[in-house]
């Protein structure tokens, strides 16, 4: 063969390789779960299945989890199922009720594929790779995933590939859909045509859903650590555009709302009355969810600052020679199965310690798998008698020793020095010098406020020395004392004085 | 130096290295303990004993602190030496397959990751590490968003050939299973993620790792906080080692200073 040949063979594959061709196989795969159903459905003994349109269940299902998806909650379990059964009860009305459920959660749990490791399915696929030769490959994908929110309760969310499918616009911006179906609704309502104009509806409240998804992946990332995220150019855009697309739908939608609400009061027809409410109800559920991501996208930017607070401007310069999220974490999720076992093998067997194994030891081992039992006893054993303690105590200072300090600290015009105090003090009682000592210490800030409220006409003041004090057991700076007296006309005439510039 | 003395100091060092396999206990919450430490510190010829007669057992004194106590690690090849598969083993996983393993190994780096989210955090001593099961799993999915985003604007394919699924990236592995799988019983299923990560915190606070905090307020969900010993470990071994085994796949590129994602100038947050 040529190398010629090879080349133009080589050149036919590549053109066969199609990405567009991939991209529907993929989404043709999403439809064959449901396929699935129908096929499925001969097989289960305990049901006459030719009644049920299994796949119309699991669309009304896929349906109903993806209108209940919003910000961080999803559909819950037995609502979804309720609804379902309901749906299930009108293709066979002449069945029992429990069976309806019984349906309705089958084709829940299929549609979850709760037989599977990974609760979703996997289909193969043939594609030409990088030297045109022909592979199979796997992919995986869910259509409802159960979740757990912030308390623990569980609840459902369809997957992206479910709401594509549900939608069928695989491939579009979620922006300019948006935009696209806002037109395309106010023609509807414009021209009369409600029907259609709550299909729509319905459509743009699912877009709104994943727009919603969008913005809390980005804030999730945002949040984890301030340096991770380009919070100089990239988030600030992206907030600022999510605002302003939140802005521009809250205006255009509650337009609409009025418009269809005037509809709605004023038509005649009970059909029209209906739908118009109808669709009220799914436009102000937009707004709702509007709103509420609104709120979150202006508490963002606070987020940021307080967690740039913790993370920049406290603690020390160290820095560990390796970073676990940059260096290890995002590494090894990039790495294939195979390549991935080594490193996280060995981070996990030096990060735990070491591992001590029991020691058997026959001679205790035997007592102790045949003693009995111990029984529990009715009664716990005596009471001790506690031992007390004798209360200590605690003396103050007797008045006669407060009147003595104070006679020793009533120092009007004179200044001294608080050693001299305390040998004075120590010559009259023992325990006077430290009485001095708490006193001279308050004297050091006095409380001039408390002091003038209850109207003492002078207040102990205390400076340091500038010289060493060792007197009586105390040591440190030694402090000049001396009273000050208030000049109680001259503070009456500057609180006057200052009133009366106020007023 | 008399035979006494010398049998003294070596109980001494055996009991010092015995504590480090009692995590639980610490020097400030026993006066033996504390006082052995103290010793550890002043004694350079007791350190000695000591570190001599742990590589005698086949034991590697990592770090003897008052906050930590004394922390050892095995020798390759000791009869400490802590492996996966007795992991495996101990919280009963479903299969054993290679690929179990490994998202059970994403989950304690992971942890390790959250639980000092930045450098400075790993390197500082004071720092206390908080963790709750919930937080972790958005951590790891957030990333697999991340490398899912990469992939698809690279646009090439990255489905794992059908019949080579070793080949199959680990972000894929984990994004497929499912947060919670609950059984018919009402227990949370063996293959989902937050299992798999409740799992693996209540192994490392059996391991003296972590201990449980009191429970968050607001929606009641245990929080983990990481011990010093945990850090010690993280960061004088299993952090590097790891590094070590992924430089040998050739996966890192040399560390610059810049360009990775920790690094953002400080100025421009304020231009």
């Amino acid at each position: 063969m040529s190398s010629d040949a090879m080349n133009d063979h080589g050149g036919d594959r590549k053109l066969w390789a199609d990405e567009g061709l991939t991209r529907r196989l993929k989404a043709l795969a999403c439809t064959a779960p449901l396929h699935d159903l129908d096929i499925r459905k001969a097989k289960q003994l305990w049901l006459n299945s030719a009644q049920y349109q299994m796949a119309e269940v699991a669309l009304q299902i896929i349906d109903h989890v993806a209108i209940a998806m919003d910000y961080d909650t999803g559909a819950n379990h037995e609502q979804v199922l309720l609804r379902a059964a309901g749906f299930v009860g009108w293709q066979a009305p002449d069945r029992p009720a429990d069976e309806h459920m019984r349906v309705a959660r089958w084709v829940l749990d299929s549609l979850i594929n709760v037989r599977d490791t990974d609760r979703g399915f996997r289909r193969y696929y043939g594609e030409v790779d990088g030297a045109g030769a022909y592979a199979l490959r796997k992919w995986d994908f869910k259509l409802i995933e159960e979740r757990s929110d912030s308390n623990g309760d569980l609840y459902l969310r369809a997957s992206n590939e479910a709401l594509n499918v549900l939608i069928g616009a695989l491939d579009t911006d979620v922006e300019s859909a948006q935009i696209a179906a806002e037109v395309r609704l106010r023609n509807l309502i414009g021209r009369g045509r409600l029907a259609d104009a709550k299909a729509v509806a319905e459509q743009a409240r699912i877009r709104t859903i994943q727009y919603a998804e969008i913005i809390r992946a980005q804030l999730d990332a945002t949040s984890r650590n301030v340096t991770t995220v380009d919070w100089s150019d990239e988030i600030p855009e992206l907030l600022n555009e999510a605002l302003d697309h939140v802005d521009h739908r809250l205006q255009e939608e509650s337009a609409i709302v009025r418009s269809v609400s005037t509809e709605r009061d004023q038509s005649e027809d009970p059909v029209r009355k209906r739908r118009a409410a109808d669709l009220v109800d799914i436009l102000e559920d937009c707004v709702r969810r509007h709103t509420r991501l609104q709120t979150r996208l202006r508490g963002a930017r606070t987020l940021f600052l307080n967690e740039q607070d913790r993370q920049q401007f406290s603690g020390t310069a160290l820095r560990a020679p390796v970073d676990v999220y940059g260096d290890l974490l995002q590494p090894v999720l990039g790495l294939t199965l195979a390549d991935a076992s080594r490193p996280v093998r060995s981070f996990y067997e030096h990060s735990v310690g070491p591992t001590v194994d029991d020691q058997l030891c026959l001679a205790t081992l035997v007592p102790a798998l045949l003693a009995p039992s111990p029984e529990r006893a009715r009664f716990t054993g005596e009471e001790e008698e506690p031992e007390l303690v004798p209360v200590v105590e605690v003396r103050g200072y007797t008045e006669e020793q407060q009147r003595v300090a104070e006679s020793l600290l009533d120092l009007t015009d004179e200044a001294r020095p608080l050693s001299e105090l305390l040998e004075e003090a120590a010559a009259l009682d023992p325990e006077l010098p430290d009485l001095l000592v708490l006193l001279a210490l308050r004297a050091f800030s006095p409380q001039l406020g408390a002091a003038l409220s209850e109207g003492a006409d002078r207040v102990l003041l205390a400076v340091s020395a500038g010289t060493p004090l060792d007197s009586q057991g105390f040591e440190g700076d030694d402090l000049l004392l001396t009273s000050a007296a208030f000049d109680r006309a001259a503070l009456d005439a500057d609180r006057l004085e200052r009133n009366s510039g106020r007023s | 130096m008399t035979f006494e003395t010398i049998a003294d100091d070596a109980e001494a060092a055996g009991r010092l290295i015995g504590y480090g396999f009692r995590p639980k206990v610490l020097p400030v919450r026993d006066s033996a303990y504390a006082a052995l430490v103290k010793r550890y510190a002043e004694d350079p010829d007791f350190e000695t004993l000591v570190a001599r007669y742990a590589a005698g057992m086949g034991l590697r004194v990592i770090a003897v602190t008052t906050r930590a106590g004394m922390v050892h690690t095995a020798l390759p090849g000791s009869a400490f030496e802590t492996r996966m598969d007795q992991y495996a083993r101990q919280v009963r996983m479903r299969e054993s397959r290679e690929a179990e393993r490994i998202l059970y190994g994403i989950t304690h780096l992971a942890v390790a990751a959250l639980t000092f989210p930045r450098p400075e955090d790993l390197a500082d001593d004071g720092y206390q590490g908080k963790v709750r099961v919930s937080s972790i799993d958005r951590l790891v999915r957030s990333m697999c968003r991340v490398l899912a985003e990469r992939v698809a604007e690279n646009e090439e394919s990255q489905d794992p050939p059908a019949d080579a699924l070793q080949l199959e990236r680990a972000w894929r592995a984990y994004e497929r299973r499912p947060e919670v799988a609950p059984t018919k019983a009402g227990r949370s299923g063996a293959s989902a993620t937050l299992t798999i990560i409740g799992r693996a915190l209540v192994h490392l606070v059996d391991r003296g790792m972590f201990h449980q905090g009191r429970t968050d307020s607001e929606d009641g969900e245990k929080i983990f906080l990481a011990t010093h010993r945990y850090q010690v470990h993280v960061r004088e071994l299993a952090s590097t080692r790891a590094y070590e085994e992924l430089t040998q796949l050739g996966v890192l590129p040399p560390i610059t200073g810049t360009g990775t994602l920790r690094t953002t100038d400080a100025e421009t947050l304020y231009d």
